[in-house]
C-alpha cells in the first residue's frame, strides 16, 4: 500500500552490508593470520575493480573485457610512481586512477559506434595492447621480468602490511556505498533503461553516448583504484597478470553476482578467490567446476528454469511485498484520463515538416512530404500500410536521417539532429511496437525519463545532497501524478514486464508526458486496446491539445478514433501527402478512398 | 620480394584457420545473434575425437573426420540446448558459453593430458608447391581450399536452396518466418550444428602442423571471432574476407613493422576500422525498425 | 525508521573505521623468522606450487612425480635422520597471480620449512619478492631464467640451467659451426623467450659471427612460412629457435619444407622423450645443451629414477621434467640431511652453499657458493639424431666454452 502511493524509490536506504562485510574482514585478518589477511585484501581490491564492472556490464549491458587493462593502467601508473619515490602513496594511486579514467572514457567514445559483440572483441584486444605496451617498455614497466613495488611510503613512513590493509579496506568500504547507490538509484535504473531499449532510452532525451562513456568512466575509475591498490599489496606487477583470464575472472565475479548486486559481485569474488584455496584436491575438476558453475548461474539468471520472484531477486531487481498483480487498467479504470494540469505549455509549439524526403536502398519511403501541426490542435495522419507514416515520425524524431526536406520546431532547426537532442528540443514520441525498458518497473520509466532527474548531476545524486533529495521528490510526486491520470497507479512499482501488452502503450503515454512535451508523437496507440479505451483516449487527447496546449499528431488506421479526436487530418500514400483537412471532408475525399481501395492506378493515371 | 611471398603464404594460411572460425560464428550470429565463444574448444574436443578414432582404435582417416565433424556438431548443438534455447539476453549467452568452454576444456585435460602431445593424423595431403621461391606445404593448401569449398558450398546452401531460404528467413525474423510456417527451431539447430562442425574442420587441419595439445585452438578463438567481426558477422562472406584479410595483415605487421608488437598493432588497426565500419568490411548498415 | 538506519550505518561506519585503525597498529604475525618452522617431531613439511591443472599439467604432474617419487623412497627407508619428507604440492593452473597466493599460503598458513621446486618462470618471479622478505629458503625452482639468480638472493638457489644460458651456449655452439656465416633467432613473444633473447644477446660479443635477425613469433600460429622465409633471406644459416614444443615442430618442418638446411639449436625441453616420439623425425640435427642425464638412457642412476618412478607412480613416464624434479629432491635431501638432529633454515642455507660438485643420480654435478647460486656448472651438448637425443660432447663449463673469447 505505502509502496504504491510513495511511487518510485526516493534515494536508496543505507544499507549496513558494506560495513559488516568489512567487519567479517577485519576479523578474518586479524584472527587468520598473515596469509588470510593477504587473500583478505586481495579479494577486497579483486572487489572493487569487479563493482567497476557491474556499473559497465551489469547496468550498462556492456560486455568488456578491457577492464582488466585499465586495472594494469591503474597498477603500473601507481606502482611507477611509487617505485621511484616520485608521490606520496595515495597520490601515487589517485594518478593511476586519473589514468585509468582517461582511458576509460576513451574506450566508451570508441564503443558507442560499434555493436555489442564487435566492442567485446575489440575491448579484448584493448586487454592485448596495454600487455604489449607493458612488454615493451620495459625502462618503465621492467617488462616480462616485472616491476617490483616496494612497500607504499607515505610522509616519510613506510606503510605496514596492515595499515595498507586498513587503506584498502576503506577504499573498498567507499566504493561499496558509492557502488550501492549507483546500481540502486537512478543513474544504475537509467543504464538499464539504455541497455534494454536504445531507441527508446534516445526517445526520452537519453545521450547514449554519453551515458555509456559514463558508465565506463565510472567503472575504469574502480578498475584503475583497484590496480594501484593490487601493486603495493601483491608488491610484484608483470603483464601476464593482466590478461584475459583476469578480465574474465571480473567478468565472472559480475555474472555469478547476479550482474547488478554490488553484495552479490562482492561475495562472488570471494567464491572466485575461495575456491582454488578450498578446492586444492579436485584437480583437474576444478576447471569443470568453475565452468559449470557459470554456466548454472546464467541459466539461473538468464532463464526461465527458476519461479520469476527467484530470478528477479537474484539479478538485485526491486520487488515489492504486494501479493496479487493489479487487474489491467485497461480493464478496471473508468474515470477520464487527466494528466496533472501543471504539464502545460507556456508557449504554443508549430512543428512544421517541409519537402521531407528519404529513400532505403532505392525505394523512396517518403516524398516531398510536409505538414504543420500546432499547439492546441490533434492532427490525425492516416494511410494505407506502406504509406511511409511510421517513417515519417521517425525521420522528426531524429531516428532516421532524412535525405532532404527540413524539420523545425517552433523556428528552431531539428532537421537530422541525433534522436536525443529531438526529444530535449520537446517532442516526445510512442511508438507502435511499445519500446519500454523492460528491466525496470512501470514508475520507473517515468523517472529516469524526466528532464529534473536527468539533470540533476550525477555527483549530487550518489552524494544524496538535500537538492537532489528534493528534486527526486518531485519528481516521484510528478510521475505519481501521471500514473494516476492515466490510471496506472496500482501498477507503479510493478515491472513493465508485468503490464499486458496493449496498457503498454499508456505506460508509453505516461512515459512521453513526463517529458513535458510541446509536441506529442502516437504511433498506432490504440493497437491492443479495448475500443471503449479509445473513446476514453479520443477524450484525453483533446484534454492534451486543448486545455494544455500541446500539438498532438495521432498516427493510426483507427479511422472512427480520428474522426472523433482529431481536428484536421493528413492522408498520405506512397510517400506524400494526398489530402489535408476536416475529418468530415476528407471523408468524402475520392482520392483517400481510392488510396484504400487500392484503386491507385485509376486516380493517378 | 622473396620475403614478401613468404608473408603472404603465411598471411593466408593463418587467415584460412581465422576465417573457417569466423564463419562459425557468422553461423551462429545468423541463427540467434550471438556468440559461442566454446567453439574454440569445441574444436580441439572434435580433434581429439579424430585422433582417438584414427589413431587409437585404428579407424581410417575418413570415419575419424567423419566423428569429429559429428563431435564437433554434438557438442554445438548440446551448447545451444543448454545455453541459448534456456536464456534470452545475448550477453549472458556469452558468458554462459564461456562457461561452457571452460567444461570443455576441463573435460579435454581430464581425458588427454596426460601424454601430451599427440601426433594427429593428417588430413590426406595435397602436394607441396614452390610459388615465388617460397615452399607452400600442401597441408596450408589443404587448409586454404577447405576455407574456400566451405564458403562456397554453405553460399550455395543459403542461397539457392529452398532450406537455405527457410533458414534465411529465420535468421532475418523469427517471429515472421515462424508465421509462414518454416521451422525456426530445426534452422537454428541446424546453423549451431554446421558452425560446431566447422570449428572441427578448423582444428583438424590446424592439429598435424604442429602436436596436438590440449590448448590447440585457445590462441585462435579471439583471432577467429576478430576475423568475423572485421568481415561482417551478418554476411557468410564476411568470415573469407576477415579472415584472409587478419591473417595477411597480422604476418605483413609481424614481418615489416613489429614481430614482438604485432598482435597490439593488429588490433589497434581492427578498434579504428570498426569505429569507422561498425558493421564490418562487408556488414550492410542495419536499418532499425522501430 | 530511515533516520534511525541511518544512524546505525553511521555507528557502524565509525566501528568499522575503528576496527581498520586497530588493524593498522596490529602488524600481522607472519611465519617468518622461526628457523624451525615446519619441523616436526617426526616429519620436516616442504611446499611447493605447480600447474598441475591447465595448459602444462603434463608436464608439471611428470615433475612432481618424480620428485614424489625420491620423497617416497627416503620416506620408506628411515626419512632425513628419522623425519619423513612432508610434501604439498598445490596447483596454480599456470597462472602467476594463483602462484603468489600458493606460496604465501604454504609460508604463512600452512607453515612449511622450505619451498622446493616452483612450475614455471613468470610463476617464480612473481613470487620472488615475497621470498626474499620472508626468508624462507626456495630450493630449486623450475624457472630457468636469470633474474633468480642475478643479483645473488641468500634463500633462492637454482638447480636448471636457465634459458639464458641455454639460448648463450646454443649461440655459441653455431658459431663455433664452420658451416655457419650469420646467426639468427627466432623466439616465442613471452618470457622464456625473451629470456633466451637476452642471453643470446649476451653472448654476442664472444661469438666470432654475426647475429643477423631477431624475431619473434605468436604461439599457436598455424604457418611461420613468412618468418622463415625472412630469416633465410637475411642469409641466416644457424638459427636458434626458442618457443613452446608444439610451435618448434611446426617451425621444423616449415623450415625443412623450403628446402633450407640451417644449422638448428633450440631449448633443452624439447629433448624430452613423449615429444621426441611423436616430433623426433621433424627435429633431426637440432642442437640444445642439458644439464641432466637423459630419461631413457642406461646411466646407472637414471635406471635407479626409472626404477622408483615405476615403484611409486607406475603409469607415470620418464620424462626431462621428472628427471630435474627427481635430481633435486635428492639434493635437498643431501642438504637435509647434512644437518643432523636439528636442521634449521639456515642450516639449510649453508650446507646448500657449501656444496661441492655434487652428483646426484640424475643431474649433471651441482655446486654452490655465497656468491653463486645458479648451481648447473656444467653441461653436454646434445642432439637429435634420428629421432633421438645423442650427447655430441663431454662435460662442459661456461669457462670452457666462452673463457677464452
Amino acid at each position: 500500500m505505502t509502496d504504491s502511493t510513495r511511487g518510485p524509490r526516493r534515494l536508496p536506504p543505507a544499507s549496513l552490508w558494506p560495513v559488516a562485510l568489512s567487519a567479517v574482514a577485519i576479523v578474518v585478518a586479524l584472527t587468520g593470520g598473515s596469509f588470510w589477511e593477504y587473500l583478505v585484501g586481495l579479494v577486497l581490491i579483486y572487489s572493487i575493480a569487479a563493482i567497476g564492472l557491474t556499473v559497465i556490464t551489469g547496468l550498462g549491458g556492456q560486455i568488456s573485457l578491457a577492464h582488466a587493462a585499465v586495472f594494469a593502467l591503474g597498477a603500473y601508473v601507481a606502482g611507477i610512481l611509487g617505485t621511484r619515490g616520485l608521490l606520496p602513496f595515495p597520490l601515487t594511486i589517485v594518478a593511476g586512477a586519473l589514468v585509468g579514467v582517461v582511458a576509460a572514457a576513451v574506450i566508451g567514445l570508441v564503443v558507442g559506434r560499434m555493436t555489442d559483440l564487435a566492442f567485446a572483441i575489440a575491448s579484448f584486444g584493448v586487454t592485448i595492447i596495454v600487455q604489449r605496451i607493458a612488454t615493451t617498455f620495459t625502462g618503465l614497466t621492467g617488462g616480462f621480468e616485472g616491476l617490483n613495488v616496494p612497500p607504499p611510503t607515505w610522509g616519510g613512513l613506510r606503510l605496514t602490511q596492515a595499515s595498507l590493509f586498513g587503506f584498502v579496506l576503506v577504499v573498498f568500504l567507499l566504493s561499496c556505498v558509492v557502488g550501492r547507490r549507483l546500481a540502486t538509484g537512478t543513474f544504475g535504473r537509467t543504464l538499464r533503461a539504455l541497455s534494454s531499449s536504445k531507441v527508446a532510452a534516445a526517445s526520452v532525451g537519453m545521450s547514449g553516448q554519453r551515458l555509456r562513456t559514463t558508465s565506463f568512466m565510472i567503472g575504469g575509475s574502480y578498475a584503475a583504484l583497484a590496480g594501484g591498490c593490487y601493486g603495493s599489496w601483491a608488491g610484484y606487477l608483470s603483464p601476464d597478470q593482466f590478461g584475459v583470464s583476469l578480465a574474465i575472472t571480473f567478468l565472472s565475479a559480475v555474472v555469478l553476482g547476479g550482474m547488478r548486486s554490488v553484495l552479490g559481485t562482492v561475495l562472488a569474488t570471494a567464491v572466485l578467490l575461495g575456491v582454488p584455496q578450498s578446492f586444492q584436491g579436485a584437480g583437474q575438476w576444478t576447471l569443470i567446476g568453475n565452468g559449470l558453475l557459470l554456466v548454472v548461474v546464467t541459466l539461473a539468471i538468464g532463464s526461465k528454469l527458476l519461479p520469476q520472484p527467484v530470478r528477479e531477486k537474484l539479478r538485485g531487481r526491486f520487488i515489492p511485498r504486494r501479493a496479487p498483480r493489479p487487474a489491467d487498467p485497461a480493464d478496471v479504470a473508468t474515470a477520464a484520463f487527466r494528466p496533472p494540469a501543471s504539464l502545460a505549455v507556456t508557449r504554443q509549439p508549430v512543428l512544421s515538416v517541409r519537402d521531407l524526403s528519404i529513400s532505403f536502398g532505392g525505394v523512396a519511403a517518403l516524398q516531398s512530404m510536409s505538414l504543420e501541426a500546432r499547439g492546441g490542435e490533434v492532427l490525425g495522419v492516416i494511410g494505407p500500410n506502406g504509406a511511409g507514416k511510421s517513417t515519417l515520425l521517425n525521420c522528426v524524431t531524429g531516428v532516421y536521417r532524412p535525405d532532404s526536406g527540413s524539420v523545425t520546431l517552433s523556428d528552431v532547426d531539428i532537421t537530422g539532429m541525433p534522436a536525443h537532442r529531438v526529444a530535449r528540443a520537446g517532442i516526445a514520441r510512442t511508438f507502435q511496437v511499445p519500446q519500454v525498458f523492460s528491466e525496470l518497473s512501470v514508475a520507473d520509466q517515468l523517472v529516469v525519463s524526466h528532464p529534473t532527474t536527468q539533470g540533476t548531476s550525477l555527483t549530487a545524486r550518489v552524494l544524496g545532497t538535500p537538492g537532489a533529495r528534493r528534486r527526486a521528490k518531485a519528481v516521484a510526486d510528478e510521475t505519481r501524478q501521471i500514473l494516476d491520470g492515466l490510471g496506472l497507479a496500482a501498477w507503479a512499482n510493478e515491472a513493465v514486464t508485468n503490464v499486458p501488452h496493449g496498457s503498454r502503450q499508456l505506460v508509453q503515454l505516461a512515459r512521453a508526458l513526463v517529458r513535458r512535451p510541446q509536441v506529442l508523437l502516437l504511433d498506432e496507440i490504440t493497437a491492443g486496446l479495448p475500443g471503449d479505451e479509445a473513446n476514453r483516449l479520443a477524450d484525453l487527447f483533446g484534454y492534451l491539445a486543448q486545455d494544455l496546449g500541446i500539438a498532438v499528431l495521432l498516427i493510426s488506421h483507427d479511422v472512427p478514433l480520428l474522426m472523433r479526436a482529431c481536428d484536421r487530418v493528413v492522408v498520405m500514400d506512397a510517400g506524400t501527402k494526398i489530402a489535408d483537412g476536416p475529418p468530415h471532408a476528407i471523408r468524402g475525399d475520392q482520392r483517400v478512398l481510392a488510396a484504400y481501395l487500392g484503386t491507385r492506378q485509376a486516380t493517378h493515371g | 620480394m622473396h620475403a614478401f611471398v613468404g608473408y603472404l603464404v603465411s598471411g593466408l594460411a593463418n587467415g584460412s584457420v581465422y576465417g573457417l572460425l569466423a564463419m562459425a560464428a557468422i553461423l551462429v550470429f545468423k541463427a540467434s545473434r550471438t556468440a559461442n565463444f566454446a567453439i574454440g574448444e569445441t574444436g580441439t574436443f572434435s580433434a581429439f575425437a579424430l585422433y582417438g578414432a584414427v589413431a587409437l582404435t585404428r579407424l581410417p582417416y575418413w570415419v575419424g573426420l567423419l566423428v569429429a565433424l559429428v563431435a564437433g556438431a554434438v557438442v554445438a548443438l548440446a551448447t545451444e540446448a543448454i545455453i541459448t534455447r534456456n536464456v534470452r539476453s545475448a550477453l549472458l549467452v556469452l558468458i554462459g558459453t564461456l562457461g561452457i568452454s571452460d567444461v570443455i576444456t576441463g573435460i579435454n585435460t581430464v581425458l588427454w593430458s596426460k601424454g601430451e602431445p599427440y601426433q594427429e593424423p593428417s588430413f590426406p595431403q595435397l602436394p607441396d608447391v614452390t610459388l615465388g621461391g617460397v615452399g607452400i606445404s600442401g597441408q596450408y593448401l589443404s587448409i586454404f581450399a577447405a576455407v574456400v569449398v566451405i564458403c562456397l558450398l554453405l553460399y550455395f546452401l543459403l542461397e539457392h536452396t529452398g532450406f537455405g531460404l527457410n533458414v534465411r528467413a529465420a535468421a532475418e525474423d523469427r517471429d515472421l518466418a515462424a508465421l509462414a510456417g518454416v521451422n525456426v527451431r530445426r534452422c537454428v539447430m541446424v546453423m549451431w550444428a554446421a558452425g560446431g562442425a566447422l570449428a572441427a574442420v578448423a582444428a583438424v587441419l590446424v592439429a598435424p602442423l604442429s602436436a596436438l595439445n590440449v590448448s590447440l585452438m585457445t590462441p585462435l578463438l579471439f583471432n577467429g571471432y576478430a576475423a568475423g567481426i572485421l568481415g561482417g558477422l551478418d554476411r557468410l562472406p564476411g568470415g573469407l574476407v576477415g579472415g584472409l584479410g587478419l591473417g595477411v595483415a597480422a604476418s605483413l605487421i609481424g614481418g615489416y613493422l613489429s614481430s614482438t608488437a604485432e598482435d597490439a598493432i593488429l588490433f589497434a588497426v581492427l578498434i579504428v576500422l570498426l569505429s569507422v565500419r561498425p558493421n564490418g568490411l562487408l556488414g550492410r548498415r542495419v536499418v532499425q525498425k522501430v | 525508521m530511515a533516520v534511525a538506519r541511518r544512524r546505525l550505518f553511521i555507528a557502524a561506519l565509525a566501528a568499522v573505521c575503528l576496527g581498520a585503525t586497530a588493524c593498522t597498529t596490529t602488524s600481522g604475525a607472519g611465519g617468518s623468522g622461526d628457523d624451525t618452522v615446519g619441523i616436526t617431531q617426526n616429519s620436516i613439511k616442504i611446499g611447493t606450487s605447480m600447474g598441475l591443472t591447465g595448459p602444462t599439467a603434463a608436464e608439471a604432474t611428470a615433475a612432481l612425480h618424480g620428485a614424489q617419487a625420491y620423497f617416497d623412497y627416503v620416506n620408506d627407508h628411515g626419512g632425513v635422520n628419522g623425519r619423513k619428507i612432508d610434501l604439498t604440492a598445490l596447483d596454480d593452473g599456470f597462472t602467476a597471480a594463483q602462484t603468489v597466493t600458493n606460496v604465501r599460503r604454504l609460508v604463512q598458513q600452512d607453515n612449511v620449512f622450505s619451498l622446493f621446486y616452483l612450475w614455471g618462470l613468470n610463476n617464480t618471479v612473481a613470487v620472488l619478492p615475497f621470498v626474499k622478505q620472508s626468508g624462507v629458503p626456495l630450493i630449486g625452482p623450475q624457472s630457468p631464467t636469470s633474474a633468480v639468480t642475478d643479483p645473488v638472493i641468500p634463500n633462492v638457489f637454482l638447480m636448471e640451467p636457465t634459458f639464458n644460458d641455454e639460448a648463450a651456449v646454443c649461440a655459441k655452439q653455431l658459431a663455433d659451426s664452420s658451416s655457419v656465416h650469420k646467426l639468427g633467432i627466432l623466439y616465442e613473444n613471452d618470457p622464456i623467450g625473451q629470456d633466451a633473447l637476452k642471453g643470446a644477446q649476451d653472448a654476442e660479443g664472444h661469438l666470432s659471427k654475426p647475429m643477423a635477425a631477431k624475431v619473434a613469433f605468436t604461439s599457436g600460429t598455424p604457418s611461420f612460412t613468412g618468418q622463415i622465409v625472412s630469416l633465410r633471406q637475411q642469409g641466416v644459416d644457424g638459427l636458434i629457435i626458442f618457443g613452446t614444443n608444439p610451435d618448434i615442430v611446426n617451425i621444423a618442418k616449415g623450415i625443412s619444407l623450403e628446402g633450407w638446411h640451417p644449422a638448428l639449436c633450440g631449448s633443452s625441453n624439447v629433448f624430452d622423450p613423449t615429444f621426441l616420439s611423436i616430433s623426433g623425425k621433424d627435429l633431426n640435427g637440432l642442437n640444445g645443451s642439458l644439464g641432466q642425464y637423459l630419461p631413457e638412457s642406461t646411466e646407472p642412476g637414471i635406471v635407479t629414477y626409472r626404477n622408483r618412478l615405476k615403484q611409486y607412480f607406475p603409469n607415470e613416464k620418464a620424462t626431462v621434467f621428472g628427471v630435474q624434479a627427481y635430481g633435486e629432491a635428492q639434493i635437498l635431501v643431501h642438504a637435509l640431511q647434512s644437518l643432523g638432529k636439528n636442521p634449521t633454515r639456515a642450516g639449510l642455507l649453508t650446507a646448500l652453499n657449501s656444496l661441492t660438485n655434487y652428483s646426484s643420480d640424475t643431474l649433471f654435478p651441482v655446486s654452490f657458493t655465497k656468491t653463486n647460486h645458479d648451481g648447473v656448472s656444467q653441461y653436454r651438448l646434445v642432439k637429435v639424431v634420428n629421432g633421438q637425443p645423442q650427447f655430441t660432447s663431454g662435460f662442459l663449463s661456461n669457462d670452457s666454452l666462452f673463457g677464452n673469447g
